[in-house]
């Protein structure tokens, strides 16, 4: 960022701050409280490192905070999840820079950053381990893995943080059209990617 | 509020279960990690009330991890000098801004309110203000 936008910025923020009150401050503290193990779950499941995923939140709610904290509450939730997701994104394509500059020095085939590729696999070839109660959201996380970005963030903030179609919207910038079509996809295909991966059974583990 | 209900009755019950395995994960996280998440909120809080950006710490880097980036942009800038060939196709400015930059690509698109009200101030409005993709 070149100075004069820093300038700015730092002036914009100090505008920001007049207008902070300790009634502000606690409502979005108490926001933040509510948020932070989810957000810190979705961060989790798309790039696969606790100490990123924690700067991700911890990146998310500085932006908030300076930025949106004045704002009516009620917009705090898409507007923390648009953050949130543009993070992620930033880290993902981080990543794929980093993996080529890499390949550079060792003579290693390039390759974008792939989430599938990254994430974990199953624990073990063991049944009883299909049937562990957190295997549901394994499941469902390496089907959610397999979705175009797109359609994960759909169904992240549909399904997952409750969202109507106008915050997702929001939160997406793009329109609402769009979100019922990336969402509606997304519902489409992960019944598919559990059925082909066989998880007929997979409500009734997600039940337990 | 009702709105959101309504909707969440309209919901299948693949789409509940899908809630439920996820809150369920969310509660299963460790103390340590629930911790590290308060600490997390602390530091935003604190960041926030402070006059530049980004101040929290980060878990990821380590100290002298910008040093170590900026050596690596030099020594792909000498490979470069000395094998052209290889640069341009390889790395961009782009990428050599992502390795470096403290600032990311796509955070840009989070400051809509920043950059309108920039655009009030004559005086400090870069001409390729919209060059971000903002707005």
């Amino acid at each position: 960022m070149g100075l004069a936008l820093s300038i700015a910025h730092d002036g914009y923020a100090k505008g920001l701050r007049g207008e902070d009150t300790l009634e502000s401050r606690v409502a979005i503290e108490a926001f933040l409280r509510e948020v932070e193990t989810r957000a810190f779950r979705i961060a989790l499941m798309n790039v696969r490192d606790r100490d990123e995923a924690l700067d991700i939140v911890q990146d998310s709610m500085i932006r908030l905070v300076r930025r949106y904290s004045h704002r009516p509450s009620e917009e705090w939730r898409p507007l923390f999840y648009r953050i949130l997701q543009n993070r992620i994104r930033d880290v993902q394509r981080r990543r794929s820079v980093r993996s080529r500059v890499l390949s550079f020095f060792g003579g290693v085939e390039s390759e974008e950053y792939d989430p599938i590729v990254t994430a974990p696999g199953p624990e073990g070839d063991n049944p009883l381990d299909q049937v562990l109660a957190h295997d549901a959201m394994r499941a469902l996380e390496q089907a959610l893995l397999m979705l175009p970005a797109r359609q994960r963030e759909a169904f992240t903030m549909r399904a997952f943080e409750g969202l109507d179609v106008a915050e997702t919207a929001q939160a997406m910038n793009c329109t609402e059209g769009s979100v019922k079509t990336h969402y509606s996809r997304a519902v489409h295909r992960l019944r598919e990617l559990l059925r082909e991966h066989g998880e007929e059974h997979w409500h009734e583990r997600a039940a337990d | 509020m009702s709105e959101r209900q309504t909707e969440k009755e309209k919901m299948t019950e693949f789409e509940r279960s899908a809630k439920r395995a996820f809150d369920a994960s969310v509660r299963e996280l460790d103390a340590a990690t629930r911790q590290r998440l308060v600490q997390a909120r602390e530091h935003a809080l604190e960041a926030a009330g402070g006059s530049k950006l980004g101040l929290g710490w980060s878990w990821s880097l380590a100290p002298g991890g910008a040093l170590a980036a900026a050596a690596l942009v030099a020594v792909l800038l000498v490979a470069h000098r000395e094998r052209p060939e290889l640069g341009p196709q390889q790395f961009g400015a782009g990428d050599l801004e992502i390795l470096l930059g403290q600032e990311d690509l796509a955070m840009l698109d989070d400051d809509i309110e920043f950059y309108s009200w920039l655009e009030d101030q004559p005086e400090l409005a870069p001409s390729g203000a919209n060059g971000d993709g903002v707005g």
